[in-house]
């Protein structure tokens, strides 16, 4: 009752399928590639309707990146760990 | 010349319009159930322009009906005090034909208290209720003289009269079947008189009633089916029930209806309302199978509603009620069409204020020792704590401050109508916890106290909505954004408590929090959190429990993807915590959810996440019986039935959807199904794939659709079994495969 | 052809759009506010601001700018919707009524009621019109009694027709 704007859900959907077109057209694997970066971001959807920003993609994007970024840390903390063993 | 008066204490039984004045029952200490009669006026309230204003006095002085007017000062709750024409109406059932007529010859003016309950503006008085315990002096006619209260609906174990209960059972559900039977149960023992023939049914009912005078009629669909069915041949054979322990009155019909609310199709049966008795049809009673008779009992006495209404409405007509009688206390205009509109903000305030609660993504997996943190009633005691009412959202007064997030300001004094009304339950509710929490598990008031703090939980519940509801005569947009935004923050500001004290967040939801730290397995462990909570929000907070384990599920679709309201555990006490999976859905049919059920109760032996995979054989053993019962017809129909709710017209589907297809075949046979009722059918094989169940011929269990339920189950299984998995291995690769080792049958 | 220029020189207009052109409320909106401060009162609560966005972005590169010259109230009853036309000041402002009918179908109130809200709301829209442009639109195929009120009352009538339908590039099966 008395709610105007759709759910951050809904948002989250529409900024998705306006980019079906994109999707395509892409190889396969890019298109699970792409799934999964949506899927990612998936994750932060009650930090982005606490954003509330005009512009809700940009912080979808933003989340992408954050997941993106978390996995390059997992993956340098793995790395770091293989050289110092190998090293040893 | 002194009137000879006698004085007697009782319980208030019934209230309603008499010719003069009102009419009250009263079951008197003595044991008799007594009728009086009592002088009391109701009074509405015109505001308009002086010249409008001036003709309806002239008009209102020349009409048959006894009313007293005059020019008053009143307070409305937005506009402050204005000037309105009191129309007092002497006797309360001339004043709602007096109003309908007067607001069709005037409908530009602005009409208040006009449309209020009577028990409501007499508890506004006397502060009556259902139950309450009153002193009454009345006279050799009946009437009363004085009157007084003796008890309050806020007592935790109140003095009760002992009812008496007569229960009418037709010996079938009769949207099933035609009954031939009704099972009669008295104080005094068990009868059952045959339908047929009516005449010896009507008279041996008449006895009954005649014999053991109940207070309270409680029957079996007697809204929908046994009381119409019983009028009806008592104008065909002219035997009169008395069903009505007033005999000037008739019986009260409502017919059914179905309305659009709360974002769903909702279906009202129909209803038979007594007079100076109760009736109450358990399968009409809204939320009977949450809360019972006890539950009942506290809502009436708490909303100071008719037993009857109470037990039928929704909790919305409940809130409203209260605020009702809060504002008639308070001399606070009650409007009768809800005129407010929401104040402009800009496109970006907007943006800010449409949110609800927040609501997370959870950690997908299975976690160990987890706190769930909550506040207690959230929404309540923000309007409470922080006084947000329709009438202090938006003022410029100095005590005003800024809502977090909004451009909006809340007046923190004087106490708003809304936080007043919620005040004494919340207390209640407080208070009755707590007493909860010292009583044995054997203790006779366990039952009792759990009935009334499920009847007050769905009063808190719904008074949030209520704020924002269109309807709602004391409603306000920006009051509900105020609450949800005190809301966001408040489970922020629990949020980063729990972080700053090491503590990992695993799940946030509205007013909740799933919080997990190393070496905090016991209660005393989160004491340290809820302190900091209380003292960075203010609003009361509690530990609802410590999960031995829970798992967070992922979407059926993705399993990458968290959902925010889908997960089960079991609490270090044992029991079992389920959200959002099959067992909790209305559709699920019992054999699923059972089945469901018991595999969660395997799991219950495991006393941590370790043993947990040792389990997963007795699961699978379990499960594979059951298919092996389903496959060889051992599962009764009923357990396979699947309850679904019409949710438009027929004509309104594009494609037949099961339930429309099952509500089709109901109406070939003659029964009348309507949008917000609910069906139940079985899947079947072929076409047209269900069947429904209250057909005249029984369906033949060899057409069920065995590969269905299979699916059906296997699904239900894999929700229990997808996450639990040996802590070292993939949840993704060994766990699936298992199980889809099994479940590719 | 772009009646937006058209719209703002009438005092009071009437837009009816059909039912198949779900966004054309709001793609006004969005032009309407690049021309300056506009008062948007939406008695279909179907303003969603975030389809606003892009567009506003198109013509202003600051957003929240924009966003803040438009105000927007919502009714969700016909009494709410008279209260709002009746609260509202008469500003140079320019003034935009979404769907004003939506509330007014609610056959709970009984229609002598909701025609005479209705009679009230245009005389508030008459009020209004003396210091700004007032847009009021409603959905094609709204009812019809209601609508011919609205029709006689309103000077200016313009019936939306569907944009053209993006042509489909030609299938090779």
């Amino acid at each position: 009752m008395g709610r105007t704007l759709p759910s951050i859900t809904q948002v989250f959907l529409q900024e998705q399928e306006s980019f079906a077109r994109f999707r395509r057209a892409l190889r396969r694997s890019d298109q699970l590639a792409l799934d999964a970066m949506f899927a990612a971001a998936h994750k932060h959807l009650a930090a982005a309707a606490y954003a509330a920003h005009a512009l809700p993609f940009e912080v979808f994007l933003l989340s992408m990146l954050l997941e993106e970024h978390k996995e390059v840390m997992r993956l340098r903390q793995m790395v770091e760990e293989l050289h110092g063993c190998r090293d040893s | 010349m002194d009137v000879e008066t006698h004085e007697f204490n009782g319980w208030l039984l019934d209230l309603y319009a008499g010719d003069r004045g009102i009419i009250l029952w009263l079951l008197g200490d003595d044991g008799a159930r007594r009728r009086l009669q009592q002088d009391l006026s109701a009074t509405f309230y015109v505001a308009g322009s002086a010249s409008r204003l001036h003709t309806l006095w002239c008009c209102l002085k020349n009409q048959p009906v006894s009313v007293r007017l005059a020019r008053t000062e009143r307070r409305d709750l937005f506009a402050g005090m204005i000037t309105v024409l009191a129309v007092e109406v002497t006797h309360p059932i001339d004043l709602p034909g007096l109003f309908r007529a007067i607001s069709h010859s005037f409908p530009d003016l602005t009409y208040y208290d006009a449309d209020l309950p009577l028990p409501l503006r007499h508890a506004a008085i006397y502060n009556t209720f259902p139950l309450a315990r009153c002193r009454v002096t009345a006279d050799a006619n009946g009437t009363i003289r004085e009157f007084a209260t003796l008890n309050s609906p806020w007592e935790l174990d109140p003095s009760f009269p002992l009812l008496r209960t007569m229960i009418l059972e037709p010996d079938v559900d009769p949207s099933h079947a035609e009954p031939k039977r009704i099972k009669v149960r008295t104080p005094r023992g068990q009868f059952t008189l045959d339908m047929e023939p009516s005449r010896a049914l009507l008279v041996s009912l008449r006895a009954l009633l005649s014999r053991h005078d109940p207070d309270l009629l409680l029957t079996a669909w007697g809204d929908t089916w046994l009381l119409p069915r019983l009028l009806a041949l008592s104008q065909q054979t002219g035997i009169n029930l008395h069903l009505n322990r007033d005999p000037d009155h008739k019986i009260t019909h409502r017919p059914q209806r179905t309305y659009f609310a709360y974002g769903q199709v909702i279906h009202r049966g129909q209803q038979m309302h007594l007079y100076g008795r109760w009736h109450i049809d358990v399968y009409n009673a809204v939320m009977y199978h949450d809360y019972g008779l006890e539950g009942i009992w506290e809502l009436a006495r708490v909303t100071s509603l008719p037993v009857q209404t109470v037990a039928r409405v929704s909790p919305g007509t409940g809130i409203s009620a209260m605020q009702i009688v809060m504002a008639l206390r308070q001399k606070i205009l009650v409007p009768w069409h809800k005129q407010q509109a929401e104040r402009p903000k800009t496109a970006l305030e907007l943006l800010h204020a449409d949110q609800g609660g927040l609501v997370f993504q959870p950690t997908i997996g299975l976690h160990a020792n987890v706190g769930e943190i909550d506040f207690v009633s959230m929404y309540p005691s923000i309007m409470r704590c922080f006084n947000i009412s329709p009438e202090t959202v938006g003022t410029e007064r100095p005590t005003a401050e800024l809502v977090p997030e909004l451009g909006m300001i809340v007046d923190h004094d004087p106490p708003g109508l809304i936080p007043q009304t919620l005040a004494p339950l919340l207390d209640k509710r407080l208070a009755l916890k707590q007493q909860l929490m010292t009583l044995s598990k054997w203790d006779a008031r366990r039952k009792r106290y759990k009935a009334c703090a499920s009847a007050h939980k769905w009063l808190l519940v719904t008074c949030f909505g209520y704020l924002g509801y269109k309807n709602a005569r004391f409603g306000r947009i920006e009051a509900h954004e105020a609450v949800t935004a005190y809301g966001r923050e408040a489970l922020l500001r629990a949020k980063e408590a729990a972080e700053d004290l090491g503590f990992t967040v695993l799940h946030l939801y509205v007013d909740g929090v799933w919080v997990k730290k190393d070496g905090c397995t016991k209660v005393q462990d989160f004491r340290p959190l809820l302190d900091e909570i209380l003292s960075r929000t203010g609003l009361p907070i509690a530990l609802d429990g410590i999960y031995r384990w829970v798992a967070f599920l992922p979407s059926r679709q993705d399993v990458r993807v968290p959902v925010a309201n889908r997960y089960f555990g079991i609490f270090q006490d044992g029991t079992i915590k389920t959200r959002g999976i099959d067992l909790r859905r209305h559709d699920t049919p019992p054999f699923i959810a059972e089945t469901q059920q018991q595999m969660l109760e395997v799991l219950v032996e495991a006393s941590n996440t370790d043993q947990l995979p040792e389990h997963v054989p007795k699961i699978h053993a379990l499960l594979r019986r059951r298919l092996i019962d389903l496959r060889q017809g051992r599962v009764s129909l009923e357990k396979l039935l699947v309850r679904q709710t019409l949710s438009r017209e027929l004509n309104a589907y594009r494609t037949p959807s099961p339930v429309a297809q099952a509500v089709a075949q109901l109406q070939a046979a003659g029964k009348t199904i309507r949008p917000g009722q609910s069906v139940r059918f079985l899947y079947t094989r072929g076409e047209p794939g269900v069947i429904a169940w209250d057909l005249p011929n029984p369906p033949d269990p060899r057409t069920i659709d065995v590969p269905q339920y299979k699916k059906l189950l296997q699904r239900a299984a894999q929700t229990v079994l997808e996450l639990l998995t040996p802590p070292s291995t993939s949840l993704l690769t060994v766990g699936c495969n298992d199980v889809h080792g099994l479940l590719l049958d | 052809m772009d009646i937006i220029p058209d719209l703002i020189s009438s005092q009071l207009a009437l837009l009816i759009i059909p039912r198949e052109d779900r966004d054309a409320m709001l793609t006004l909106a969005a032009r309407l506010a690049g021309h300056g401060l506009l008062r948007v009162l939406d008695g279909g609560n179907s303003f969603n601001i975030l389809r606003l966005t892009r567009p506003l972005r198109h013509q202003t590169p600051d957003l929240e700018a924009a966003l803040e010259r438009i105000t927007v109230a919502r009714a969700f009853t016909c009494y709410q919707m008279a209260a709002l036309l009746s609260q509202a000041q008469t500003l140079p402002v320019l003034t935009l009524v979404l769907n004003l009918l939506a509330t007014f179908l609610d056959e709970n109130v009984e229609l002598g009621e909701r025609l005479r809200l209705l009679q009230a709301c245009l005389a508030d829209l008459h009020r209004l019109r003396r210091s700004a442009p007032v847009i009021v639109t409603v959905w094609e195929g709204t009812d019809e009694k209601m609508l011919t009120i609205l029709e006689d009352a309103i000077d200016q009538v313009w019936r939306a027709e569907l944009p053209p339908p993006i042509p489909e590039p030609p299938r090779l099966f």
